[in-house]
């Protein structure tokens, strides 16, 4: 008899959605509020969002089991155990943390500052770069770049909170 | 007519006007090809210049910006793979994969071409038959709105890949996105998670930004071999010429008509258009796998479609004084800042303005190929920068144009979370395009329900009991089973042929 991480290979991103549909289809009645002539038309505001997710856990669930039966008869459908090439997990969470971190300090320290600390770590992540691509690179994409924005499409960057 | 055309000719090139047009397409172009600035941002910001100017110079304005903006779409979602504009999304999925392939100009240069045309015979339909499609026009309530969108959503299994279950998987997320935000009819706020930004729902350009751009950078960044990520391309050496958009003339043709039929319905716009022309490609192309993968045919229907409904969308705006879309409604407004009230009367009584207004579209047009033309070479230089330079970049505009979409960070927020759920759909192959068709008809599909379903207390048979409805779902079971039923009888043929072929070497052996 195989093991269930042997019959569920190739299904996380099913489990996923299924989970995701499931805690969409049980918030429902906490995120949409129903008055009474809600109905009028026959369909209330939640009549679509609980058809939606009924369908992606019924999907889900289908992709599971048919997913669950090719691995019993040995047929491996899936690429999504391993990917097929080389891929560096560890630059594309410091790509994200560099991303988050610049919407956090971005109103307090301004556009120029965290802009310029951006781009640095992200071509740093990236690598190849020369240090003075770097600090060019940098210093373009956040001051001349704000007061473009500003003088030219009337878009105003963040000047941050620090620097009044 | 001829009267007013005259006239109109006499005043679209005066060398004011001529230059307003000029600097209209320059802004728009540069507007539409930033991902976050849009078209509609635009018009909106170019609108008050227009106050010191006569009605006609306002106009004249605004159609330049209004034509390049559109256009200009293509450009970032063929070279970066973000659509500026909601309605370039279907150029993205065939012009990225050409980008990658190095063959970046000729997607360009087939863009401009189509774009162009689209626009030209849009501006056409709109001098001759302005009053006719408005009438027409009249007769799309909310049933035939749903059923029209209804019908674009079946592309979503033709775009699926080769998993339908995962592209339906996709597909019903989209749908599910598009319902955050208040409720279309009763005003209830769904999904918000008390937060006051989810109340106007979740903004489609920082959706695309996520999951077309962010996605990709993170793709790029993943990769362990980071130099070359897209082929180099000179474009020295290219020039570009009509022929480029020949072999592709009958789908342009087709697809501007497609686009003109739908822009002249209010509500509906170049999104739809551009997935029923891209769709419609495909299904008569003689290579339909190519679809997705780098098509210059699909690139042809969507960018003629999408601008095929530019002067179309003001038919409705102009006969009726029912805006087809935010732009035309910009348009409606400057209308009447000009004390000029949109409607039967107007072409009666300002039958020259009106003719202005559509000489204007045509010249636009000219205007934005010349500026395309000189502009093409400088844009697809873009793609041999270093990709260790050129991430940045993109990221940075990336992050630049969601912030601008609101003037706040959610707009980032929403992009940053989307482009994780863009990077996880690419790892596991779930394709992206159901998604965003979901998103972009989701809430259209939803509203024209329940307003018919309100009108009909209740019965969903008002649904196939009009006849523009009924032509519209015969057409969606159609589209949507005809190749299947296909599939079927040519591998039953197959299957047939080859049983036949055994048992006559059988017989054949046997009489030997």
């Amino acid at each position: 008899m195989p093991g269930l991480g042997l019959i569920l290979r190739g299904s996380t991103s099913s489990i996923v959605t299924l989970l995701v549909g499931l805690f969409v289809f049980l918030s429902i009645r906490d995120q949409i509020v129903v008055f009474s002539n809600d109905g009028l038309s026959g369909v209330s505001a939640r009549t679509l969002p609980y058809l939606i997710t009924s369908a992606i856990i019924l999907l889900s669930l289908l992709k599971i089991v048919s997913n669950a039966i090719g691995n019993l008869k040995g047929e491996t459908d899936s690429l999504e155990d391993g990917p097929k090439e080389a891929t560096s997990y560890l630059r594309v969470l410091l790509a994200f943390s560099a991303i988050a971190l610049w919407i956090i300090i971005l109103p307090y320290l301004g556009y120029e500052i965290s802009t310029m600390m951006l781009v640095a770590s992200v071509m740093i992540i990236i690598g190849n770069c020369r240090w003075w691509q770097i600090v060019t690179l940098s210093l373009i994409l956040s001051i001349p770049v704000k007061h473009l924005l500003a003088n030219v499409f009337r878009v105003y960057l963040p000047s941050g909170s620090v620097f009044g | 007519m001829l009267e007013n055309i005259l006239y109109a000719i006499s005043v679209v090139f005066l060398w004011q006007n001529i230059v307003l047009i000029l600097l209209g397409t320059a802004i728009g172009m540069v507007f539409g090809a930033l991902p976050g600035l849009t078209v509609t941002l635009a018009v909106t910001l170019v609108l008050p210049f227009t106050f010191d100017l006569s009605p006609e110079s306002g106009i004249v304005l605004l159609t330049g910006v209004y034509c390049a903006g559109t256009y200009a779409g293509s450009i970032s979602a063929i070279l970066i793979n973000t659509p500026g504009t909601p309605s370039s999304v279907a150029t993205a999925w065939d012009g990225f994969p050409l980008t990658r392939k190095g063959r970046s100009f000729e997607a360009l240069s087939v863009a401009l071409h189509a774009s162009v045309l689209g626009g030209l015979i849009s501006a056409v339909a709109l001098i001759f038959f302005a009053p006719m499609l408005a009438k027409a026009a009249l007769a799309f309530g909310p049933t035939e709105r749903f059923a029209l969108t209804f019908f674009g959503l079946t592309i979503i299994s033709r775009v699926s890949g080769n998993s339908l279950t995962k592209g339906l998987i996709s597909a019903l997320f989209g749908l599910l996105i598009a319902t955050v935000g208040v409720d279309p009819i009763m005003g209830v706020p769904r999904f918000s998670f008390n937060t006051f930004y989810l109340y106007g729902g979740v903004g489609m350009i920082e959706v695309f930004i996520g999951i077309f751009a962010v996605a990709e950078i993170f793709n790029q960044i993943g990769k362990r071999a980071v130099a070359g990520v897209l082929s180099k391309d000179d474009s020295r050496r290219k020039i570009i010429r009509w022929n480029a958009i020949v072999p592709h003339y009958w789908t342009v043709i087709k697809s501007s008509v497609i686009g003109i039929v739908i822009g002249v319905i209010p509500g509906t716009g170049g999104s739809i258009a551009s997935f029923i022309a891209y769709d419609e490609a495909k299904r008569s192309s003689k290579e339909p796998d190519n679809f997705g993968k780098g098509s210059l045919e699909g690139i042809a229907a969507s960018e003629s479609a999408n601008n095929g409904v530019t002067a179309a969308t003001l038919i409705p705006t102009l006969t009726l004084g029912i805006p087809g879309n935010t732009v035309a409604a910009i348009f409606l407004g400057a209308l009447l800042i000009h004390g000029l009230t949109p409607g039967p009367q107007l072409f009666e009584n300002q039958g020259g303005l009106m003719y202005t207004i559509m000489i204007s579209f045509i010249l636009a047009n000219v205007a934005m190929y010349i500026q395309g033309r000189f502009a093409l070479k400088s844009f697809d230089k873009i793609i041999n920068i270093p990709p260790g330079i050129l991430l940045p970049i993109i990221l940075t505009m990336c992050l630049i144009g969601a912030y601008t979409i609101s003037n706040s960070l959610n707009s980032v927020i929403v992009a940053l979370v989307f482009g994780c759920v863009g990077y996880a759909m690419i790892k596991f192959e779930y394709p992206t395009a159901p998604m965003v068709i979901a998103i972009i008809l989701g809430g259209m599909v939803e509203e024209s329900m329940r307003q018919s379903l309100i009108l009909s207390d209740g019965s969903a048979m008002i649904f196939l009991t009009r006849p523009i409805p009924l032509v519209f779902f015969i057409l969606t079971v159609f589209v949507t089973f005809f190749p299947v039923v296909i599939q079927q009888w040519r591998k039953w043929r197959k299957t047939a042929v080859t049983r036949n072929l055994k048992s006559f070497r059988e017989n054949s052996k046997d009489s030997e």
